[in-house]
């Protein structure tokens, strides 16, 4: 093509080279060849579309902001992790998604002895192990026998196994067995395939809740998958387990063979990685999301008056506090500084006004209110009692104040409270200073001495007061340090009662304890809020979180 | 030349010690349990006597040295480790990720090309006019914009039929579909054209009143011809520079760009692994960065050689 006065060699900057400018063609030329082979390279390596367009079309779509870390049943558990598990495979016992109480799943009844120790449970027939490539069983029945090696699995001391064994550490033997002095778990018998016999050491009503995430795992498939048993879950429930792409999506389908007859209803269920709330909204307005979770702060009241009909909520079991450091600092034997805070803060104005009512202001106790116990007197915004109470501390009008640092954690630092609480507290005398720091920082150091004052925040599994209590008021256990042996003894006595009355009457006096020591401020009391399509049927909220609520029941109908 | 590669290499295994070294010590430094980390939500949960056993699986209460022994070993021995908290060798994290972070880094930087060459011979060709003008305006803006704010803006008016068209999915990978690649690749490639297409400007304007192009012109080649071969070849030189100090950039920017983009690369990997202290995590995809980073700076070293054979390596 190139007329002949175009090949002189005087066209290129090679002017004295008459080899080069050939050389010159052919340098290019590898190099776009080069480039070319990496990115083919790239695109090869990066794997075939995985979802194709016809299978999305007829999936639930379920946001998830964070990539599940493995799906293994016996490793710890976050709510990524679980949200998965829960679907594949089932305890004996299961939440009640519209009480928050506790009912059958895998076992069909079961007897509990006068003395509060020896449980049988008799376990629901024609149970199978989910069918997968890669697993073969003998019998895919579920037999007692298949309860005791996952139970032991679940004790194991074996941190590379299991991280789980309190769920199970009621039982008898199980701490023995954990620490490696038994070989077996006294409290586990098989009275026959389907009968299964648990001796606890004390009496302890917490233990059918346990059992809820302590489920059973075909030992085959531990076994047979090896390395890939992490990623690859195989139990009974309503989903099979069938692909996960990482950082990206995670694709469950219909098990045939469930247990529950009509059920799943839900061909496909895929779990879409989205960490950023606004990315999930925008995903939920073009119908690529079925359900919308994290609410972005701030447009809680503007989503509401755009999708009225989508918008859900129920009280939730979480509850948000500033907590006081019992041991050391200001606060230390200091109950009127204490108090005086709580009156200094106005959490009507921080959750229905800052928050556009993302959360209910805690005007009671430490207690989320859809709990048994919960209802006690709060402290109300009182800045002149609060100013009273400073100058009864010690400190009138401030004078004499130690600087006080308030931590709060990264995640939190987009909510616009803490300035407001900032300013509530120097309105009645006292100055604060605000630091946050990124979670993982955050979490391990507030329960340092240095730590004074913090905020900080509490999921309950389900609505009992000893989710609360024997994690944060026990033994100094949570970040404040909080003891008081009186109120120790008295958890101690709660946990081994059996009749529910009696005991919630006993947490309702060790609730009227702990406001009386005022260990925290209560802030806030979570809202389960999120948004539904109008074609989805049965999406019954818990009110342990989104993730809870039982996928096998959820349906489309456009 | 292989002596100059040679002595190239010889020269990384210092360089790469250094950095090996300065990750680890700054990942040691870093405040946070990964104890926290690994056991999640169940951390609150768990009793004493768990926290120690998992600490000690994990090697956390050995002393520095012994741990920097154990990393740097692992490493001459090309093994990253496993992961604290994804039950996952690092290898197998960085292999699933790495193709697509290159396949994100390949759109961007296509993008970039496609925009910033044409652009620069346009604004050469019409220097100091009002297309020139406009266009380097436009330049500046691409440069001043952060990744994450054109991220939204993308999103906002390219994906959504509420503010303007839907032309585009709103974010994912979509199992490595075209149609996924391009908002992401847009948003990653425009920083670099902005600069490419102001290098590629001025480069050209150089080129232009050069001995050969008078004499290019003179033989009566067309405009195109002109520009295309004599113009452009010669100016292009300076442009692969800038390209090849962009990898880096373009390694920083997708990060970001993944994170907008729920993209599953590495860059977000990362960022996940220090939010959870996931340390092998950290350190194994910071050492295969490093190698990366070292070995594509000296396959640049050697291109200049390709494309300017006065550059000689002796």
């Amino acid at each position: 093509m190139a007329r002949p006065v175009d090949r002189s060699p005087m066209s290129g900057p090679e002017i004295t080279h008459s080899r080069t400018r050939r050389s010159t063609a052919r340098r290019v030329l590898f190099l776009a060849v080069w480039m070319a082979a990496l990115g083919l390279l790239a695109f090869s390596l990066a794997g075939p579309p995985a979802l194709s367009r016809v299978e999305a079309a007829t999936a639930f779509r379920y946001p998830i902001a964070t990539d599940p870390e493995h799906l293994d049943p016996f490793r710890s558990t976050t709510v990524a992790t679980r949200t998965i598990l829960i679907n594949v495979y089932e305890g004996l016992t299961t939440f009640d998604p519209l009480t928050g109480g506790i009912k059958p799943e895998l076992a069909e009844s079961w007897d509990i002895s006068p003395d509060g120790l020896t449980y049988t449970f008799h376990l629901r027939k024609g149970v199978q192990f989910q069918q997968v490539p890669g697993v073969t069983y003998e019998d895919p029945n579920v037999t007692a026998e298949d309860w005791i090696w996952s139970f032991k699995m679940f004790l194991s001391g074996d941190t590379s196994v299991s991280e789980h064994p309190e769920y199970l550490e009621a039982v008898k033997g199980a701490k023995a067995f954990t620490e490696g002095e038994a070989g077996d778990v006294e409290g586990l018998r098989a009275l026959d395939d389907h009968t299964l016999q648990i001796t606890l050491e004390a009496p302890n009503h917490r233990f059918l809740f346990d059992l809820v995430n302590a489920y059973v795992v075909p030992r085959e498939a531990y076994e047979q998958l090896g390395s890939r048993f992490s990623s690859t879950p195989v139990g009974t429930g309503p989903f099979l387990f069938r692909e996960w792409r990482r950082d990206d999506h995670i694709t469950l389908v219909k098990n045939p063979n469930y247990w529950e007859s009509g059920l799943p209803k839900l061909d496909t269920l895929t779990y879409v990685n989205v960490p950023d709330a606004n990315t999930q909204l925008f995903q939920y307005r073009q119908d690529e999301l079925d359900v919308l979770l994290d609410l972005p702060t701030g447009q809680v009241a503007a989503l509401r008056s755009e999708f009225p009909d989508q918008y859900h909520e129920i009280p939730g079991l979480n509850v948000r506090y500033m907590g006081f450091k019992w041991t050391t600092g200001p606060f230390k034997d200091n109950r009127a500084l204490r108090l005086a805070f709580n009156y200094a803060i106005d959490k009507d104005t921080l959750w229905n006004v800052l928050m556009e009512g993302a959360r209910f202001p805690a005007t009671q106790g430490v207690l989320p209110p859809a709990m048994p116990a919960a209802d006690v007197d709060g402290y109300p915004y009182d800045p002149e009692k609060a100013k009273e109470l400073l100058a009864e501390a010690g400190y009138p009008g401030g004078k004499g104040l130690p600087p006080i640092t308030y931590y709060y954690f990264a995640s939190s630092a987009s909510e616009p409270y803490h300035a407001a609480i900032q300013s509530m507290l120097a309105k009645v005398g006292i100055p604060i200073e605000l630091r946050s720091e990124d979670n993982t920082t955050y979490w391990s150091h507030i329960g340092e001495d240095d730590v004074h004052l913090f905020l900080s925040g509490w999921s309950a599994d389900f609505p009992d007061p000893s989710e609360v209590f024997n994690f944060l008021f026990y033994k100094g256990r949570d970040d404040t340090k909080y003891d008081n042996p009186e109120v120790d003894a008295m958890i101690d006595q709660a946990t081994a009662m059996t009749d529910d009355q009696a005991r919630n009457a006993l947490y309702q006096k060790i609730h009227e304890q702990i406001m009386e020591d005022v260990p925290w401020v209560p802030l806030a009391y979570s809202k389960v809020m999120l948004l539904v399509k109008p074609y989805v049927k049965d999406f019954h909220l818990s009110a342990a979180g989104a993730y809870r609520v039982p996928m096998k029941y959820v349906s489309i109908e456009r | 030349m292989t002596r100059y590669v040679l002595r190239r290499l010889l020269l990384a295994i210092p360089t790469l010690w250094g950095v090996f070294t300065i990750i680890f010590v700054l990942s040691y430094l870093m405040p946070g349990d990964p104890v926290r980390a690994v056991l999640g939500e169940s951390y609150r949960r768990a009793d004493p006597a768990t926290i120690q056993r998992v600490r000690d699986r994990l090697g956390l209460d050995d002393p520095w040295y012994v741990q920097y022994g154990r990393f740097l070993g692992r490493v001459a021995q090309g093994d990253l480790g496993t992961s604290y908290v994804l039950d996952q060798p690092v290898r197998d994290v960085v292999g699933y990720r790495f193709p697509r972070t290159v396949q994100l880094m390949a759109g961007g930087m296509l993008a970039a090309l496609l925009i910033g060459i044409p652009a620069g011979i346009l604004a050469a060709e019409r220097q100091y006019t009002w297309v020139d003008h406009t266009l380097m305006f436009l330049a500046l803006v691409g440069v001043a914009m952060p990744v994450f704010w054109q991220g939204i803006l993308a999103k906002m008016f390219l994906t959504q039929d509420k503010y303007g068209i839907a032309l585009f999915p709103v974010a994912g990978y979509g199992g490595g579909e075209f149609i996924y690649m391009v908002l992401p690749s847009l948003v990653l490639g425009t920083h670099l054209s902005a600069t490419i297409a102001r290098i590629t400007r001025s480069s050209m304007l150089d080129v232009k009143p050069q001995q050969y192009m008078v004499t290019a012109a003179a033989k009566g080649l067309s405009r195109w011809r002109l520009v295309m071969r004599h113009q452009l070849k010669n100016a292009l030189v300076p442009v692969v520079t800038v390209i090849g100090l962009d990898v880096g950039y373009l390694m920083g920017g997708s990060v970001v760009t993944e994170t907008v983009f729920n993209w599953p690369g590495l860059g977000r990997a990362v960022v996940t692994a220090i939010m959870r202290r996931d340390t092998p995590v950290i350190l194994g995809t910071l050492v295969f960065g490093a190698f990366i980073f070292v070995t594509v700076n000296l396959v640049i070293d050697l291109t200049y050689a390709f494309l300017n054979p006065r550059i000689r390596y002796e």
